[in-house]
């Protein structure tokens, strides 16, 4: 089966590991994986800070950028997801766009939703001793929907146990733009996460998110805590 | 107190609330206890899916139908001997209050928890008159006692005060003298200001939901209060938001079983009481004259735009309770008497942008207010379009509005894009050195501020991928060639 | 036809609704969608009254902090004196130790006023011809009200009060403690029953009762740090005697 990769901004520039262990991941599933290079960013900086109007060329370049084929895409990022999941709305006005945008929507897959819904697999043949606690983040869990499925990959993983915290499914305080906008709010949010995670002192941080593992991981490096950050593509190719 | 609670920037607010350990740590108690309570009430009724559409589905019925059932009600609350005033404006609203006050000769009002009359700035009016006004909620009552220090919460409006603070006002200003227990001190105000119902020439109590069909108004509460000021004095005067109502009792039904879950887990509350005009001609208690004044101070304008959907609410504050901003900088903060989600949707409608701007972006998106919403009220999206209309009405600053114009001509030209990812990685992998750059200014610095930026994997993955795809590319050709050999 | 004076500034505030509304202004009354699910509906449905009965007796008790007794005809005047006496004894203050009684017929004729008095207490029955002052008094000084329910809600603990000639407003409002009596046979499942009987009768195009309430245990707030103090401006204390009928 032949996929396309939508790898993300922050991916790109500052975590091509997570992105690289995605692809790899694909691969071991069988998957031949397409790189579209035209692609860019979902545009979320901008659009969630209001300026949706001159969002929309960007928005239009990405669809473009994707409709090079008609394979699915694989993004390992909920909150990209979502926001490309958003495009059709915010081009209501042009209906010859907005369902171009649809298309493309509804081709794109956060990576545990492929993984799991798509391909129907759950046993990777991971393995990570040790404990941990895993965030299910804001855009997967509200916005997409996607709740059980990087549990039920996580559950697979031999010498894993996940942790629960206090206040699981609250928002870590990344929030894109908030997280600078609004820096002490935000910041307050993420000292409280990192308070309830190291109640528990797991081995490891396991997201699907890399905005929140960043900002949850920046807390607990600035606390000098030694709980490694890991995305969950990365748990899923530790052997 | 009118809706906007203090002239001190959000910047200078968020600072000192945040200050405030008390506040906070109370204020992440009862979100904890609220959220509990009403997500087990809502597992408790069960099918809660099917009343949070049905809450929605009547509520947007009757936004749509609203003339006509404003129509209906004010007829039948005349018909039923009563008295109704439609007031287009916060000054109409109270100028027909004063009005009947000074034809009552009032002295004294015993009021009832009510935001419209917050919103309207009501009270400030009636003491102008040179008349006596007593907030009878218990919560009110501290915060009136307290020189009318603003609400932190819409349920329970003084949320942000311990009970040695609340012993403390009492002792200052009413001569408590026993200690701060919080049963004492209840006690200490039924007492206290029993007789100021005995005595009151006029009740004033706001609506959580009028029945149009029946020209009743029906009110949620909890202590009494609200039955003792539309009992003993001879007028009682009830103020709605003129989106408050619904159609018949069948729905009331609904729309008060999901405000109790909503607001205090509790299938209901104390006492839902519904009262229809004033009273018979042969009953001897409650009012002999009733009077209905229908707001709409802005939200009018609110119900033509596409902000329609904030009309739904039912103040019930499941929103509030959830809410991770609000948990860490209390209700205060938002400059409003309406605060957490739903405040920050409604007080730059009702306020306009200048005073409330801020208050869209004190929102992560988390969408957890959109979850617990009764009557499914996307909170969430409205605050994202009041952050597109700020954008494109230049209400933003300069440097933002700059900074956005740059970023979308960068993203939305492949090329130029792919150069900078390529560039940026290798910027980022030179300069982010153990957590930190070299300067620390702007968004980087309020990023630093309480974390670290994370360690750089190196170059960029669409350099990575482009090396290995021509690798692999190269491989391949030397296996096909080396299979001619 | 509707006296001007009572109705003020309606046209104008509606057309503009109308205007916002981008439609004509609408006077028909408008199709009024049946609700959509009928989960209301199926809250206990099919309980028999037994179960209700113990369904209201278990939430009052253990999530009310009230009490409720159940009881038959023969035995009220013995249970209500008690509940009565248990109520003067335990109150806050000395002054007053008057029950005031609702004078419904469906009370006054459940009751044996003798047996009451004979049982040491001081009784003033509501009587509306003397007067808002004197049953305001009279309420203002007892220490218990005692009134009859029409229903009450097994889901919420809940007693349906109709204000009415006999029975004013404040007897389960002014005293320290309030005794509601109802019968088993007007035990219903939720709020979606009471408010089916005030519909039909609004159908049936008559006024509703001035002041409906519908009344769960003893007043209540949380206003201080969240901390539950049950007593506050209405009744402290709350008794619901449940007739046996059936």
């Amino acid at each position: 089966m032949k996929v396309n990769f939508f790898v993300t901004c922050l991916c790109d520039t500052v975590k091509a590991n997570v992105a690289k262990r995605t692809v790899a991941l694909l691969e071991q599933l069988g998957c031949e994986v397409i790189f579209p290079e035209a692609q860019s960013c979902c545009g979320q900086p901008s659009i969630n800070s209001g300026y949706v109007e001159s969002s929309k060329p960007a928005m239009k370049s990405f669809i473009r950028a994707f409709e090079c084929n008609d394979y699915p895409i694989v993004t390992p990022a909920g909150s990209c997801a979502a926001m490309v999941k958003a495009y059709p709305e915010y081009l209501r006005n042009e209906p010859e766009w907005a369902s171009r945008a649809q298309a493309v929507a509804d081709r794109l897959f956060e990576l545990t939703q492929f993984v799991v819904r798509e391909l129907g697999v759950v046993q990777l043949g991971a393995k990570l001793v040790g404990t941990a606690v895993y965030h299910p983040s804001c855009s997967l869990i509200r916005k997409l929907g996607v709740r059980d499925e990087p549990l039920s990959l996580l559950a697979e993983v031999e010498g894993l146990t996940l942790l629960p915290i206090d206040n699981q499914e609250t928002c870590c305080g990344f929030g894109g733009t908030f997280s600078v906008k609004m820096g002490e709010i935000s910041g307050e949010m993420v000292k409280e996460k990192v308070r309830h995670m190291s109640e528990v002192t797991p081995d490891y941080l396991i997201g699907a998110d890399i905005s929140c593992l960043m900002n949850i991981g920046g807390r607990l490096h600035r606390e000098g805590k030694a709980i490694k950050v890991m995305h969950i593509a990365e748990v899923l190719a530790s052997r | 107190m009118s809706m906007k609670t203090s002239h001190a920037t959000f910047k200078e607010r968020i600072d000192i609330q945040m200050q405030d350990d008390y506040m906070r740590q109370s204020v992440a108690n009862a979100q904890e206890r609220m959220f509990t309570n009403r997500a087990k009430a809502a597992e408790a009724l069960g099918n809660w899916e099917q009343w949070r559409e049905m809450g929605k589905e009547i509520r947007q019925h009757v936004l749509e139908n609203l003339d006509y059932y404003l129509e209906q009600l004010s007829d039948k609350v005349v018909e039923n001997g009563g008295n109704v005033f439609f007031a287009s404006t916060a000054e109409e609203a109270r100028g027909y209050i004063e009005g009947v006050l000074k034809e009552k000769k009032a002295k004294k009002i015993v009021k009832s928890k009510s935001m419209v009359t917050e919103e309207i700035d009501l009270n400030k009016a009636i003491i102008g008159l040179g008349c006596e006004v007593i907030e009878t909620d218990l919560g009110e009552y501290i915060l009136q006692v307290d020189d009318c220090d603003p609400p932190s919460h819409i349920v329970v409006p003084a949320l942000h005060k311990n009970r040695t603070q609340i012993r403390d006002i009492f002792k200052e200003k009413v001569g408590y003298q026993g200690t701060n227990d919080p049963e004492e001190m209840t006690r200490f105000v039924r007492q206290h200001i029993r007789h100021d119902f005995l005595e009151a020439d006029i009740g004033i109590t706001g609506c959580n939901f009028a029945v149009a069909e029946t020209g009743t108004v029906s009110l949620v509460t909890n202590e009494g209060n609200a039955r003792l000021a539309t009992s003993l004095p001879k007028t009682h005067i009830a103020v709605m938001g003129m989106e408050r109502l619904v159609p018949t009792f069948e729905e009331l039904d609904i729309v008060v079983s999901l405000l109790c879950r909503s607001a205090v887990g509790l299938p209901l509350t104390g006492y839902v009481t519904a009262l229809t005009g004033p009273r018979e001609s042969d009953q001897c208690d409650g009012p002999e004259e009733f009077h209905l004044v229908i707001v709409d101070n802005g939200r009018s304008a609110i119900l033509g735009s596409e902000f329609k959907d904030i009309l739904r609410c039912i103040r019930c504050a499941a929103c509030v309770n959830t809410c991770p901003a609000y948990r860490h900088i209390g209700g205060q903060s938002y400059g409003s008497i309406y605060s957490g989600p739903v405040g920050a949707v409604l007080s730059p409608l009702l306020g306009g942008y200048e005073d409330f701007k801020e208050l869209p972006y004190a929102c992560s998106l988390c969408q957890s207010c959109n979850d617990v919403c009764p009557v499914k009220i996307p909170l969430s999206d409205l605050l994202l379009k009041h952050r597109r209309v700020m954008a494109e009405s230049k209400l933003t600053p300069l440097g933002e509005r700059a900074a956005a114009g740059f970023f979308n001509f960068v993203n939305a030209r492949p090329a130029l894009w792919g150069k900078t990812v390529k560039a940026g990685a290798k910027v980022a992998n030179a300069t982010i050195k153990d957590g930190k750059m070299p300067f620390n200014v702007g968004p980087l610095k309020d990023w630093t501020d309480s974390r670290d930026l994370p360690q750089p994997d190196g170059e960029s993955f669409r350099s990575w991928f482009k090396n290995r795809q021509q690798t692999k590319g190269d491989q391949q050709k030397n296996e096909a060639g080396d299979h001619h050999d | 036809m509707t006296n001007p004076a009572r109705l003020q500034n309606r046209t104008a505030f509606l057309e503009n609704i109308a205007k916002v509304l981008d439609r004509p202004r609408r006077t028909q009354a408008p199709v009024r969608p049946a609700l959509k699910y009928r989960c209301h509906q199926e809250v206990m449905a099919g309980w028999s009254p037994d179960q209700l009965r113990d369904r209201l007796v278990d939430y009052t008790e253990n999530a009310l902090g009230a009490k409720a007794i159940v009881t038959t005809k023969a035995q009220l005047s013995r249970v209500l004196s008690e509940a009565c006496l248990a109520y003067q004894q335990n109150t806050l203050s000395d002054d007053g130790k008057d029950v005031v009684l609702s004078a419904d017929v469906r009370l006054q004729a459940g009751i044996d006023i003798n047996q009451l008095t004979q049982a040491g207490l001081s009784l003033y029955v509501w009587d509306s011809s003397l007067g808002y002052d004197a049953n305001i008094r009279a309420c203002e000084r007892a220490k218990v009200g005692v009134v009859f329910a029409e229903q009450a809600l097994a889901e919420s603990g809940t007693m349906v009060l109709y204000s009415q000639v006999e029975q004013g407003r404040v007897i389960s409002l002014l005293p320290e403690a309030s005794v509601f009596i109802v019968p088993k046979s007007a035990i219903v499942p939720r709020l979606t029953q009471a408010t089916a009987v005030l519909t039909e009768k609004a159908k049936a195009g008559k006024r509703m009762p001035s002041c409906i309430n519908f009344i769960s245990g003893p007043s209540s707030t949380a206003d201080i740090e969240l901390i539950k103090v049950v007593g506050v401006h209405g009744p402290i204390f709350a008794t619901y005697i449940i007739l046996d009928d059936q």
